[in-house]
């Protein structure tokens, strides 16, 4: 569970490297991991938010849903938070100390 | 002058001799071989190859030897490794195809390769990534006798600096009920004779075209991005496929582009971008193959217009002018004495790398393949900017080094941070060891050293739960037999070697630094007390400190054994001295940590090796002081032989028997194995197992 006051990053280590080809999916390249990967646009949201700045959990989900178009949908914090987990295990994002 | 050009005596006479010599895509292959039969087979597969005369430099050479007493079983040594130490003579010719794609394709190398076969028309390229067993061979050999360029039926090399597919054109190798498809496919092919009985199944290869051949020099432009399967009974089916799914696809099918880090992303990304990406589902070969010209014509994109601006290679004259020479005799089998010459000497002094001829590199890059040095010359050589002034053939071998290397750093330094991720929140020192230690602590030496896996060291006490963490941030314990289980837990100095699921990455967690077998016994908490951070600020992470850094590497190689990187090894302990030895009490704390830490043995036998193989200087009062660290003469003479022969191969066109022996006893010398099993315990626990009641097997 991420605890609400946690603020995260993007990683540190290398930048991230963009291609759009349609709407639906974004590709996401991380220089320090090597690694490709395949975003939806909520996570896609989500990372292009850290890189710009440290946030907390709270704020990640409001950004998302205000890009969404302002749809409050009650799953979406959890999507959020799970999206967290899997994006700080894969090194994408950390949090900050 | 072609393969076939030569009568059946001059080949035979040129493979058992200098070496007969052609060229396969961008690359210059020689084989030698004095078995005659092979040397004709091979002839036939490559008829209208262009040979090339007295070539000094082949960026791969390929020997075949006859082995045992019967004649029947052959080896096959590929660049100085025995890729095949033993097989029959009759599939020697499949095996030998293998071999050159292990050699050709498998190097490093700066341009994106993925495994896919690829043909051309109009100057257009059709790649098809696939996995092995999809029918892309068989599928491109279709396409090639329907009026497409054959380009290779095994890898898509693309060119770094546009993005242009080169050509790698081969015979195409066809496996079991494939053959008799292509024959009835297309009956005007022409295929060699099968060879049943590989670990495949039959093979048999179809020749390219004579204007695949001529034309092996043009590149072409990417159009196409294909994914064939085969299902048998399936009807044709083409779907269009977004380009983020080719992307990944096409990453997952890529020989190297994890390697090739962000440029590789780059280059796959120009690929998807110059492409329509499609899946192709088949069980009808003519109609695939109707379906498929239908599409690359109909979209009207397949006009012969794209080529216009390409710079082609003419096929007979080689990318690298300086490779052949008529003049200079081939240096070929060199002489154990010029082996070692030329590695010790480029070891030693690197200025002097850009005076050696090709047929000199010829020799090197073989040598420094096989001793693991090759990347580490590779970033010498471009830290000294003589990239430019090495010659146009070996060239590109240290230019792919040098990149490999280097994301190799990245990687490691990748793993680092996972590492450093999954203990942060557990109170515990963590030492890193060996070669992400070197980068870590911005050693120099270490620049170019290939890191395979991460080391790290922890208080023994805090193992399991550093385990449990480790398992939660993706990293298994490799499968190991519960005896080899018990053994890593019980005797050795670390636990089984973690593999991360994701990313196939290894890390060796260990406690200390000797297996509990070993006489000698090192107290782990004096390294800890000596560890330094490398990161300002960050008291949890750490590396060893210069003089047990030393020590470390000179326990790990005189101890645990793995000769198999032996000079590579030791010039890393020569780096250390040179570059530690400018710090102040370095040669003190040297001597003392090493009679602390009860490494006076190994620390004796790394200043010895150092000094006689690099020349290194040894201050007079660290000579006096470790004089007492000698072994007595005669288990020292027999450690001197046996390093000689197992650092520097003396061989590297034959099966170095000498060097492998070396390397086995060096490996066994503190046999902890034979020590488990001489201590009472190991028998007290066996023989219940053994001869007590057996459980019911369920």
């Amino acid at each position: 569970m991420t605890q609400p006051q946690q603020l995260w990053t993007a990683s540190r280590l290398g930048t991230f490297q963009w291609r759009n080809w349609d709407e639906t999916e974004t590709i996401l390249f991380h220089t320090a991991s090597g690694d490709t990967h395949v975003l939806s646009p909520p996570a896609a949201v989500v990372l292009k938010e850290l890189e710009h700045a440290s946030l907390p959990f709270e704020e990640i989900v409001k950004r998302v849903t205000i890009s969404l178009g302002d749809v409050h949908d009650d799953s979406l914090a959890d999507q959020v938070e799970q999206l967290l987990d899997d994006f700080d295990q894969l090194g994408l994002i950390e949090p900050v100390t | 002058m072609k393969l076939n050009d030569l009568s059946t005596t001059q080949l035979v006479q040129r493979a058992a001799g200098e070496g007969l010599c052609w060229r396969v895509g961008p690359f210059i292959v020689r084989l030698r071989t004095p078995l005659p039969d092979i040397v004709e087979n091979i002839a036939f597969l490559y008829a209208g190859f262009p040979v090339l005369d007295g070539a000094d430099y082949a960026d791969h050479e390929v020997v075949v030897l006859p082995r045992g007493m019967t004649g029947k079983r052959v080896s096959i040594i590929a660049d100085g490794r025995a890729i095949y130490p033993s097989e029959p003579r009759a599939i020697a010719v499949p095996l030998l195809e293998w071999t050159l794609n292990l050699c050709v394709f498998h190097q490093p190398s700066t341009n994106l390769i993925l495994h896919a076969a690829v043909v051309e028309r109009g100057g257009c390229a059709l790649i098809m990534p696939a996995v092995p067993g999809s029918g892309k061979s068989t599928f491109c050999a279709a396409l090639a006798h329907r009026g497409w360029r054959l380009l290779s039926d095994e890898v898509a090399i693309l060119r770094r600096t546009d993005g242009r597919v080169v050509p790698a054109t081969r015979p195409i190798g066809l496996k079991n009920a494939s053959i008799e498809v292509i024959q009835q496919f297309a009956p005007e092919a022409v295929l060699g004779p099968g060879w049943p009985g590989t670990a495949k199944g039959t093979v048999a290869h179809c020749l390219p075209s004579e204007e695949s051949i001529q034309r092996a020099g043009e590149t072409a432009q990417p159009r196409w991005l294909m994914f064939p399967a085969y299902r048998h009974g399936a009807e044709t089916e083409l779907t269009p496929i977004s380009k983020p799914r080719a992307l990944v696809h096409a990453a997952a099918d890529s020989f190297n582009y994890s390697v090739l880090g962000t440029e590789g992303f780059t280059a796959l990304s120009r690929l998807v971008d110059a492409c329509d990406c499609y899946e192709l589902t088949y069980g009808d070969l003519e109609d695939a193959v109707t379906v498929v010209g239908q599409w690359t014509h109909l979209d009207g994109s397949a006009q012969p217009e794209a080529d216009s601006a390409e710079p082609s290679l003419p096929a007979e004259t080689p990318p690298s002018a300086t490779r052949v020479s008529q003049e200079s005799p081939a240096k070929i089998g060199a002489a154990p004495t010029r082996i070692r010459e030329l590695l010790l000497g480029a070891l030693r002094h690197p200025e002097d790398l850009e005076k050696l001829s090709p047929a000199e590199w010829d020799v090197l890059l073989r040598a420094a393949r096989v001793t693991s040095l090759l990347s580490s010359l590779a970033v010498r050589v471009a830290e000294l900017e003589l990239l430019e002034k090495i010659p146009d053939g070996p060239r590109p071998h240290l230019e792919a080094a040098r990149t490999v290397a280097i994301q190799h750093e990245r990687i490691a330094l990748w793993e680092v941070k996972r590492v450093e991720r999954a203990l942060m929140e557990m109170e515990t020192p963590v030492v890193f060891l060996k070669g992400a230690a070197y980068l870590l602590a911005g050693c120099r030496f270490s620049r170019g050293r290939v890191i395979t896996d991460v080391d790290v060291l922890l208080p023994r006490q805090n193992l399991a739960a550093a385990e449990a963490q480790f398992r939660d941030w993706g990293w298994i314990a490799d499968e190991e037999s519960p005896l080899d289980e018990q053994y890593y837990r019980e005797w050795l100095h670390e636990l089984p070697p973690l593999t991360h699921f994701r990313r196939g990455t290894s890390l060796d967690v260990h406690h200390t630094i000797l297996p509990r077998t070993d006489r000698l016994e090192v107290r782990p908490e004096l390294l800890f007390d000596e560890a330094v951070p490398y990161e300002e600020g960050n008291d949890q992470f750490l590396v060893l400190c210069p003089a047990d850094m030393f020590l470390h590497a000179a326990t790990h190689l005189f101890r645990n054994g793995d000769f198999s990187k032996g000079l590579r090894d030791l010039a890393d302990l020569r780096g250390m001295l040179q570059e530690f030895a400018t710090t102040e009490h370095f040669w003190r704390q040297l001597v003392t940590r090493a009679e602390q830490l009860d490494l006076a043995g190994p620390c004796y036998y790394a200043l010895r090796y150092t000094a006689r193989y690099f020349d290194c200087q040894i201050p007079d009062d660290v000579q006096q002081a470790t004089r007492a660290w000698k072994p007595v003469w005669p288990p020292l003479m027999v450690m001197d032989r046996l390093v000689e022969a197992a650092v520097i191969p003396r061989y590297l066109d034959r099966i170095d028997h000498r060097r492998e022996r070396a390397i086995g006893i060096l490996s066994r010398l503190y046999l902890p194995r034979f020590r488990v099993a001489a201590s009472p315990s190991f028998w007290k626990k066996r023989m219940p197992q053994w001869f007590g009641p057996r459980k019911p097997q369920t």
